[in-house]
């Protein structure tokens, strides 16, 4: 399957799914996403740091130096306490989005 | 919430360490470029073409850092930043015209801030020092079956008793009431006042600047006992600390001095000395029983208990002020609770806002003129940078970007013109009231939150109108014109000018008319003094204690007598007041056979009163000794002619009947001149006369002397003093009591006249600065002009004729509003003050002046006009 644009506001959930599996620096987190959605999701570069910054603003990002695998320093994101919870509304929000929308989509005339 | 906490927090901390902030952007951009390369080398790329591809892929470090900037909030701050730099650049190079314009805002909103500091002080906060929130004033007003309802004031002392008792919903409750007190010296009277021993605790607390306040066990116990005033204290005492613990004479009893109190805000705010009510008696200042309709009244003040509010005090007072209604037959008490502010006592409404909308429309006045006078120069300003925000907006800049740039240097000279005028307010006021009333004032007038927020409102609207006309300016630029240097021909400018021009001249006229018929009204008044002797006739302001059977009449009896005895008096006369009207002027309703009722300034008179006074009784006769006390349904009246003329128009008034109440008529047996003086509203020589009721009440008395200055009024007091136990009188003539009115106008004309010279000032700088503008944007074409022969006259009159126009608009504009405040004043002042406000000599001299000194403004720039070299002007592009 071909990759697909992402909705709008889906960057933040993504971002916020790929830190809470471990600690990542950007780059790191854009292969990330790329990986956990398949392909399917690739992120702009451009818009991955503003993303970043405001999540790290909003105080659901924490971030720290440190030595990456390539063995090259890097800025490394990880989730606060409040961003675990904001992982947990924002994932129930699109959980009942796509239950929705895959419901209006499933529907027939005889359904009706 | 707590999100935009974090992200203030975020934008806070990056704003303080940008630099880090920057650096850290830098170094993790770099990592993200340099992970991309490691990624697309292993993938088989050399080195360089990775880190090209990487770069490439990620679109501009530099772009990607200005995204950033603004995800975090920072740009508003950048662009702040810029637009502050560009204000103070601007600034800088007009250091005069700025200079001006902040002082102009400095004035217009200082002046009006301390005004409405000054009002707000007066007429819409109660006079304490601590929580005016809680702060309650209860008053009573009581008719009975043979009278109407007295006008809302203090409780009787039974009645204060029963509130003290039984109102849960305040926490505390106090009791007072003015008296004058004879000191040891005899003759002076001193203002004190009578209180229950809480009166302190609601009012303060107030710490005693030497020994105590008065406590509760001094009212038990009647001990006799005062504290004194900060101004008895240094007047009498010097100041010394000693004082306490020393006796004074007070009405004829040694009382001892237990504190002195230091200024505090309060209603009893002149009084000296404060003393237990409980001493009332032996003050001969009424019986001790609290039943006795003679028994002192007191104003009740008290603070809500928390939770409590002024509704829950009303109908706790409102049930037992039935149930004390009841205990006396016949009467019927209306009880009012109120915040104790000015505007809140019932009846005061209509006067305060009367006189607070005159106030403001001056300030309108000033601010408007202030606020065209700034814009002006602001234009001027604008105008001459017209090329750069030409260029700007050329480069890309939108109308939103220029706007907020010419908005931020207009909110700085704004912000520094309401920092000035806040410091202001914190001095003026007081300085202010004390130069008008001529005394200390004791509350306070510091600033509230009403003062602060009248501040910002002001400064926020001065700034956004001095940046609406330059930034109208600037959008309306013609790129193409300006920028090639053609001079702009659009009409909007001279337009705006014009108007700006009659604003300006509009509200300075209205201020200058409404200065100088204040100024004049001292000398007006003296040159038409009114219809009756106010010259030789003394008011006596004659204060004593009830007499022990609680009737007057023996007493008016001997004070009259004493007073003939007294050498230089002709002639002794009581009344409730003098016939100008002032505070003893009473309103009663009346109505005709056929009219509709009519409310009607009234006095209660003895005999003798219109030959004291000189007021001629033109038809029918005077009172006699049988006329007083009249009990009868039908009472005899005697009008004024003007009071006839409104009741009866030209129909004869003898004899007719006016109706005060179903039982009650009032028979007219005399006709007398009308008193008022001829610079007077004719409305204010209207005047009912009724007979006294001597055993009722102690009325005022006035003596008619030879010669007002020959010592009578010092051996009257003296006699006063000395006859009476706890009687004080101090004399004035009456020309001197309402010289006392006039000369407050006259002060009151004084701050305004200083308020309208710096508004004139104000507005013929804004004139200059229009007129500046014009001839600066005309310059060529007055060189042309100049070149093709024309005179330096021609020069002058095409400068000058295009303000006409606008000035004189101005002029009419300014003189119509001021007749309309004027006519509107003396309406609404006719009951109160005797003279008529509407001068038409006043009219003349401030549009005669301020044509003046507006046309040497004109001339002053027109005149550069007129030196211009023709050749060098056409030669500038």
């Amino acid at each position: 399957m071909s990759p697909v644009e992402l909705l709008p506001g889906t960057l933040d959930l993504l971002i916020l799914k790929a830190v809470s599996l471990g600690p990542q620096h950007g780059y790191g987190i854009l292969l990330r996403i790329e990986q956990i959605s398949r392909g399917h999701l690739p992120v702009q570069q451009g818009t991955l740091y503003p993303a970043l910054y405001r999540l790290e603003d909003r105080g659901l990002l924490a971030t720290e130096w440190g030595t990456s695998e390539n063995n090259r320093r890097a800025k490394f994101y990880t989730l606060t306490a409040e961003g675990r919870k904001q992982l947990r509304t924002e994932r129930s929000s699109w959980e009942q989005v796509v239950a929705g929308m895959t419901a209006a989509l499933l529907a027939t005339p005889r359904s009706l | 919430m707590r999100t935009l906490i974090n992200r203030l927090r975020a934008m806070v901390r990056h704003l303080l360490g940008r630099a880090t902030l920057e650096r850290d952007m830098d170094d993790e951009f770099r990592s993200h470029l340099q992970h991309r390369a490691d990624d697309l080398e292993r993938r088989g790329l050399s080195r360089d073409d990775a880190e090209r591809t990487a770069r490439v892929e990620f679109g501009g470090v530099e772009a990607q850092k200005e995204v950033a900037r603004d995800a975090r909030g920072l740009r508003v701050w950048q662009d702040l930043r810029a637009n502050v730099g560009f204000a103070a650049r601007g600034l800088a190079h007009h250091p005069i015209q700025s200079l001006i314009v902040v002082t102009t805002l400095s004035l217009g909103i200082g002046i009006s801030a301390v005004v409405f500091s000054v009002m707000s002080a007066l007429a819409f906060r109660a006079r304490v020092d601590r929580d005016a929130a809680t702060f309650t004033r209860i008053l009573v007003s009581y008719r009975t079956d043979t009278t109407g309802p007295s006008f809302p004031g203090p409780a009787r002392l039974s009645d204060y008793l029963a509130y003290a008792r039984n109102i849960r919903s305040l926490s505390s409750i106090a009791g007072w009431q003015h008296v004058q007190l004879a000191l040891s010296d005899g003759a002076r009277p001193t203002p004190g006042a009578l209180v229950t021993c809480g009166f302190f605790d609601v009012y303060g607390p107030v710490r005693p600047i030497a020994g105590r306040m008065l406590q509760r066990d001094d009212c038990e116990s009647r001990a006799p006992v005062a504290v004194i005033g900060n101004e008895l204290w240094r007047s009498t005492f010097g100041g010394d600390t000693g004082a306490v613990g020393r006796v004074l004479r007070i009405n004829g009893q040694t009382i001892r001095i237990v504190g002195v109190a230091p200024l505090f805000s309060s209603a009893s705010t002149d009084d000296q000395l404060w003393l237990p009510y409980t001493l009332r008696e032996s003050l001969h200042l009424g019986p001790n029983g609290a039943e006795s309709p003679q028994a002192i009244p007191l104003f009740v003040d008290g603070r809500l208990t928390p939770g409590a509010t002024r509704s829950d005090v009303a109908a706790e007072a409102r049930v037992i002020a039935a149930q004390q209604d009841q205990l006396t037959a016949g009467r019927h008490s209306a009880v009012f609770v109120n915040d104790g502010s000015l505007i809140a006592k019932p009846g005061n409404g209509v006067v305060v806002t009367g006189i607070l909308a005159v106030v403001f429309v001056g300030l309108a006045c000033l601010a408007l003129v202030a606020c065209a006078s700034v814009v002006s120069i602001l234009l001027a300003i604008a105008h001459g940078r017209r090329t750069e925000m030409a260029l700007r907006m050329a480069l890309g800049a939108g109308a939103a970007r220029l706007a907020a740039m010419l908005g931020t240097e207009s909110l700085i000279l704004a912000s520094v013109a309401g920092a000035v005028a806040s410091a202001l307010t914190f001095r003026l006021p007081r300085i202010l009231l004390e130069w008008i009333i001529q005394r200390p004032v004791n509350f306070s007038l510091a600033p509230d939150w009403h003062v602060f927020a009248f501040l910002l409102v002001t400064t926020m609207a001065a700034a956004l109108l001095a940046a609406n006309a330059p930034i109208r300016f600037v959008l309306a630029l013609d790129l193409n014109s300006t920028l090639r240097r053609v001079p702009d021909q659009s009409g909007g400018g001279v337009k705006r000018g014009n108007l700006l021009m009659s604003v300006e001249i509009g509200g300075a006229a209205a201020l200058l008319v409404a200065t100088i018929a204040l100024t004049r009204l001292p000398a007006r008044i003296a040159n038409s003094p009114p219809r009756f002797d106010a010259r030789h006739v003394l008011a006596m302001n004659l204060r004593a204690p009830q007499p022990a059977t609680g009737k007057w009449q023996s007493f008016h009896d001997d004070v009259a007598r004493m007073l003939t005895t007294v050498n230089g008096v002709r002639g002794v006369a009581f009344a409730t007041a003098a016939p100008v009207g002032d505070e003893g002027t009473g309103i009663t309703n009346v109505k005709t056979a056929l009219g509709p009722g009519r409310a009607m300034p009234s006095i209660e008179v003895s005999p003798s009163y219109f030959d004291v006074f000189g007021i001629r009784v033109e038809r029918g006769r005077s009172f006699t000794l049988a006329d007083a006390d009249c009990a009868a349904a039908v009472c005899p009246v005697i009008l004024s002619r003007e009071a006839a003329r409104e009741l009866w128009g030209s129909a004869d008034p003898l004899g007719q009947r006016l109706t005060l109440d179903p039982t009650h008529e009032l028979a007219v047996i005399g006709i007398a001149s009308d008193a008022s003086s001829e610079v007077a509203e004719p409305v204010q020589g209207s005047m009912m006369y009724t007979p006294w009721r001597p055993n009722t009440r102690l009325y005022q008395s006035f003596v008619k002397v030879e010669d007002a200055g020959s010592g009578v009024m010092r051996r009257a007091s003296s006699l006063v003093s000395e006859r009476f136990a706890g009687a004080v009188a101090a004399p004035r003539t009456v020309e001197e009591e309402m010289r006392l009115v006039t000369d407050a106008f006259q002060r009151i004309g004084e701050v305004v006249g200083l308020v309208a010279a710096i508004t004139a000032i104000l507005a013929i700088v804004g004139v200059y600065g229009v007129v500046a503008l014009a001839a600066r944007r005309r310059l060529k074409e007055m060189g042309i002009r100049l070149a093709l022969g024309a005179r330096r006259t021609d020069v002058y009159r095409a400068m000058v004729r295009p303000n006409v126009r606008p000035i004189a608009t101005g002029l009419l504009l300014g003189a119509a509003f001021a007749t309309v405040l004027a006519v509107e004043s003396d309406r609404l002042l006719a009951e109160v003050f005797p003279v008529r406000l509407v001068d038409p000599v006043a009219f003349l001299f401030a549009a005669l002046g301020l044509a003046a000194a507006v046309t040497i403004a004109m001339l002053l720039p027109a005149r550069r006009a007129t030196v211009v070299d023709p050749a060098l002007v056409l030669r500038q592009d």
